[in-house]
């Protein structure tokens, strides 16, 4: 592995935090208080953009879990488990900045908003990934279990949403700002893409780390005996 | 040999294996009753409250036993080298998640048939509904956690933890399921004035659809690492 | 929910605060775990032609 990927690595996570440091400064000190939230509202330079960013990297994280299982290749191995580390952390972020909201904008820490229910079942079906990748000491059926695992999490996203949704749509019913003014959504952006490239540069980074821990492995694998068994086909593929 | 009959033999299969060590099975059952007891002990003797739970507690006394149903029935396979065994057999490995589903499933509606009698004599709760809708959902939801459940212990099944694994990789993902069938038994138990049932039937209908095709499809990959 | 909610800016400062510690903190760990020179000290290994990426 060449150090220029660190080298990229190390400008997108810089460009990232400058980009979303220029978002949040016009977000908080240019963009006019929210009409419905006041000043609440500013919470949302930060919390949508993680929030869409926690999507993309997961669904970059789906992606990698695909090629991962179809190729064997270890690589993709790498990109599925740097995408859904840097994923659980935005969406663990993502809770705490959601509950951080709900509390002034709706009276509580916890509320059945769809958006923070399934956030909440996501960040842990994918920490539980990483989990899982820990406990597997042999690394071809590591590979599998963590891109299956990846692709089972995903593809739930939609139901756990629609079912929330119509679960609370019983209950209650809540709005949520829609009118965007002109002044409010260049720092949403702004930030939005900030986030991205920081993201960019941190599964860049994780993926890194993880290529070589895997080819460090390979070459001096430290692995415990196997259990006796039948294992005809180890390796096969 | 035929997939189908492949799938049938090993459904026989394994519920043979239940039969024979049914003290295990007769415990199930038992834990299952005694989580509802602890429910109505945790909530304590508000009769109406609990009425309007017992939909709640019947499935979560059903996915708390369905852990302990589905690790076992994966362990039954790996400890004795009986799943290499079968994938050796020419049988497609497709035909043995479904085998192993189907069996789980089966087993999962068993408990829920005697769960279901105690959670309505604890909670005072009546099924108004109709019994007929009210084993469809049953099914529907035994079949939705059984599916990512077999799945998932498949792929826990050679793992450290797995005792802790499984629930903490099925539970999130089940949250779907779950909300569908105690929304749908709350409302066969409580009545259902805005004919909301069908549409929590579709969702339940929908998470088996796309689970049963997925888990199938990637289950040979877990099983062949 | 009528007019504008007051005194939020503590919340405001509380989301910024803890999602730029969370962000710049994570960074630097992911950062510091990828430099070239920690990656080479994961690995020891002398032979230089095993191991390249499959």
């Amino acid at each position: 592995m060449t150090s220029r990927s660190y080298t990229v690595a190390l400008a997108f996570t810089l460009l990232g935090v400058a980009i979303t440091a220029i978002g949040h400064a016009i977000g908080l000190f240019v963009a006019p208080a929210e009409a419905m939230m006041g000043d609440v509202g500013r919470i949302l330079y930060v919390h949508v953009p993680t929030a869409w960013n926690a999507m993309l990297v997961f669904l970059f994280g789906f992606g990698a879990a695909v090629a991962s299982l179809w190729t064997g290749r270890r690589r993709w191995d790498a990109w599925t488990t740097a995408a859904v580390e840097v994923g659980t952390v935005l969406t663990l972020l993502l809770l705490v900045q959601g509950s951080l909201w709900a509390k002034p904008t709706w009276g509580v820490y916890w509320t059945w908003d769809p958006r923070l229910t399934t956030s909440a079942v996501l960040g842990a079906a994918f920490g539980v990934v990483l989990l899982l990748r820990r406990l597997i000491d042999q690394p071809a059926r590591r590979q599998v279990a963590t891109a299956v695992a990846t692709i089972v999490a995903f593809v739930d996203v939609p139901i756990v949403y629609m079912s929330v949704r119509w679960w609370n749509s019983l209950h209650q019913t809540q709005s949520t700002p829609k009118t965007i003014d002109k002044m409010m959504a260049v720092p949403l952006w702004v930030s939005a893409v900030g986030i991205l490239v920081l993201s960019i540069g941190l599964v860049i980074a994780r993926w890194r780390t993880e290529t070589a821990r895997l080819a460090a492995e390979e070459r001096a694998p430290d692995l415990p005996d196997a259990p006796a068994p039948l294992h005809l086909d180890q390796e096969s593929r | 040999m035929n997939v189908g009959r492949a799938v049938v033999a090993l459904v026989a299969k394994d519920l043979l294996v239940e039969w024979r060590a049914r003290a295990q099975l007769v415990a199930l059952l038992g834990f299952s009753v005694v989580v509802l007891l602890l429910f109505s002990f945790a909530v304590g003797p508000d009769s109406t409250l609990l009425a309007r739970h017992a939909g709640g507690y019947l499935w979560l006394a059903l996915l708390l036993a369905s852990t302990l149903l589905l690790a076992r029935s994966l362990q039954v396979e790996t400890e004795t080298g009986a799943l290499e065994a079968l994938l050796l057999a020419p049988v497609p490995a497709p035909a043995i998640f479904y085998g192993k589903a189907l069996a789980n499933t089966g087993l999962l509606v068993l408990v829920a048939g005697v769960a279901l009698p105690v959670d309505l004599a604890i909670t005072g709760a009546a099924v108004t509904g109709g019994l007929l809708p009210l084993a469809g959902v049953v099914l529907l939801g035994a079949a939705g956690i059984s599916a990512p459940g077999t799945f998932y212990a498949a792929l826990t099944a050679r793992v450290a933890g797995r005792q802790i694994l499984l629930p903490l990789l099925l539970f999130p993902l089940i949250v779907p399921a779950l909300l569908a069938a105690v929304k749908a038994t709350s409302l066969l138990m409580e009545g259902d004035p805005m004919g909301q049932l069908g549409s929590w039937m579709v969702l339940l209908l929908c998470f088996d659809l796309i689970y049963w095709s997925l888990c199938g499809v990637l289950f040979e990959r877990v099983v062949e690492t | 929910m009528t007019g504008m909610i007051q005194g939020g800016w503590g919340y405001v400062v509380a989301v910024y605060g803890i999602s730029w510690a969370v962000l710049l903190g994570y960074a630097l760990v992911a950062l510091r775990g990828s430099r070239p020179a920690a990656l080479s000290a994961l690995d020891p290994g002398t032979d230089p032609n095993a191991g390249s990426d499959a």
